[in-house]
């Protein structure tokens, strides 16, 4: 070390020192009346926040929930154990607050904003985990395409930025899948993903985190993690967070996609919080806000307009239910907040239809505002030409003999279900999704077995990218499928249809 | 009739002299009443200084929050 950088740091300490002045620190405290359940009733420390942070004694937070006169309840962070009667409580002035920026990107947080990776985190922004959401005025229509990759979804219920699309289904039928190829599709693209694991097995989310990290996704990925084990304060203020590191992040002028997995375990950790804090149960025990609960968090995604920078937060929602009842209590109360949903079913899923989506259950409010306009040409009667055959083959299944249209009907019934189906972690470009449906329009595979119907529209694809890779790169670019790229396709695909007889 | 006392409680390290304390109670009651009642608490890890709750408030002038407030003052 030189000597002159060393005379100005004693200099700065100097000056540091004398500009530092003795002070007596005030603030109001309040003792423990009873701890149990991880709710702690205070008595004392009057004139708090609603979902101030508590500071206990022995370093464990908690949070203001239940204010009255003369005390305060509050849920717990951390585990109860080391918080007894009598002990103090300091109110921090500070509602619940998580760190926001650049510096999460590749992260794994957990809602308190503690680094769970074993790494320091060094943020210097904050946002409260509660936020107002945008108001109307500064709302924009949702216009831009999110493209999930998944050719089910892009097609016949297309995401929007700025759009809240719940994904609803049984356990077991590829909920977190369909989110989690949606995260990997925005790899060479602008938008930012944040995802939320909300009272799952830690099991789960060490292998949520192990795909994202191996699909190169952790990049452009933020992970807000509360565990089954966390207390349910933390899982309550789980999805709100993560909401808010989106907001850091729309703030700034991007996009962002936030997966909230899922919310009706949000939903039952709010339950637990509210019945332990004395709140009067309502239907299936809820308390009676627990729409306001969903309600608040999903109104914070929008698309913001141009005078605040165009950002977006596009929301993807897990609900779980149960036997497939989707008229259940929180799934009503979500499918009806949502602009959309995207239905899985476990027959479906067994039946080898991946991904399971029920189109005729499954709608996206947004619609066709939020399509690529190459997307729009071909797949403009695709949901009719579906549940048509859905509801055909139904009728045939005992019958043999049907009359030559139906059979018809029947058998591109059966392609387009083929062509449908698509591999974990295998996300399509807008080419190749518009050049399949391009081609079932074309009735391609007309003489094409359905069981090799995947395999030979594989082979079409790489024909077209070897004698045609301009058309690719143009539909790519611009979204679009001008007159001269179709006529070019649909000449190489009636080349083909030919060469397969 | 009996007066209720307010209780106050005073945390201060093992090194402070009965004089002080006195000292210190004596001032307490000239500031917030006569009607105080004291309880004394030894910790060592206030350092110096002492620590009073009163009424539902803390007036913190112990040297552990001084430090701490030192560090802070110097990273900045």
């Amino acid at each position: 070390m030189s000597n002159g950088t060393f005379n100005s740091k004693s200099e700065y300490l100097k000056q540091r020192l004398e500009s530092f002045e003795f002070e007596s620190v005030v603030y109001p405290y309040g003792t423990v009346k009873s701890v149990g359940d991880g709710v702690a009733r205070v008595e004392g420390l009057s004139g708090r926040l609603y979902g101030e942070l508590l500071e206990f004694e022995g370093g464990v937070f908690g949070m203001a929930l239940d204010l009255h006169e003369n005390g305060v309840g509050a849920v717990l962070f951390d585990s109860a154990d080391s918080v007894s009667v009598g002990h103090k409580v300091k109110g921090t002035g500070r509602v619940a607050e998580i760190p926001v920026g650049n510096a999460l990107l590749g992260r794994v947080i957990d809602p308190i904003g503690r680094a769970l990776d074993g790494e320091p985190l060094e943020v210097d922004e904050y946002l409260p985990a509660e936020r107002p959401a945008p108001t109307i005025i500064e709302r924009r229509p949702v216009n831009t395409p999110l493209e999930t990759g998944i050719l089910a979804i892009d097609s016949m219920v297309p995401v929007g930025r700025g759009q809240r699309e719940l994904i609803i289904g049984d356990r077991q039928t590829g909920k977190t899948s369909i989110a989690l190829d949606a995260i990997f599709n925005q790899k060479n693209t602008d938008v930012i993903c944040v995802y939320c694991a909300i009272g799952q097995k830690a099991s789960n989310i060490a292998h949520v985190i192990n795909t994202l990290k191996k699909n190169k996704a952790m990049d452009y990925t933020v992970v807000v993690a509360s565990t089954a084990s966390d207390s349910p304060a933390t899982q309550y203020l789980a999805p709100y967070c993560a909401c808010s590191v989106a907001e850091g992040f729309m703030n700034k002028g991007k996009d962002v996609l936030v997966v909230y997995d899922d919310l009706s375990k949000h939903a039952v950790a709010y339950r637990a919080m509210s019945l332990l804090l004395h709140r009067p149960p309502g239907r299936e025990a809820y308390p009676g806000d627990v729409f306001y609960l969903h309600s608040r968090l999903l109104e914070r995604s929008a698309c913001l307009s141009e005078e605040l920078g165009g950002g977006s937060i596009t929301a993807l929602p897990i609900i779980e239910t149960m036997g497939g009842n989707i008229s259940a209590y929180i799934p009503t109360n979500v499918i009806s907040i949502t602009d959309g949903q995207i239905y899985l079913e476990s027959e479906l899923f067994h039946s080898g239809i991946r991904p399971a989506v029920n189109t005729g259950l499954s709608v996206s409010r947004v619609g066709r505002s939020a399509q690529h306009n190459a997307m729009k040409k071909v797949s403009g009667t695709l949901r009719i030409e579906l549940s048509q055959y859905r509801e055909m083959a139904v009728f045939t299944r005992f019958g043999s003999d049907v009359d030559e249209s139906t059979a018809k009907l029947l058998r591109k019934g059966e392609c387009l279900t083929e062509l449908l189906k698509q591999g974990r972690g295998e996300p399509m470009s807008l080419f190749d999704q518009t050049a399949i449906l391009y081609a079932y329009k074309l009735d391609v595979f007309e003489n094409v077995p359905v069981k090799k119907v995947k395999e030979t529209a594989k082979q079409l694809l790489s024909e077209l990218y070897s004698k045609c890779a301009s058309c690719v790169a143009e539909v790519n670019n611009t979204g679009d499928l001008s007159d001269a790229v179709e006529s070019q396709i649909k000449e190489l695909m009636c080349n083909f249809k030919e060469s397969l007889k | 009739m009996v007066m209720k006392m307010r209780k106050a409680v005073i945390k201060i390290a093992h090194n402070m002299s009965d004089e002080t304390y006195n000292m210190l109670c004596n001032g307490i009651t000239e500031k917030f009443g006569s009607d105080i009642e004291f309880e004394k608490i030894t910790d060592n890890s206030v350092i110096g200084g002492f620590i009073l709750s009163l009424d539902g408030v803390i007036y913190d002038n112990s040297i552990r929050t001084q430090l701490k407030r030192l560090k802070k003052h110097i990273a900045n």
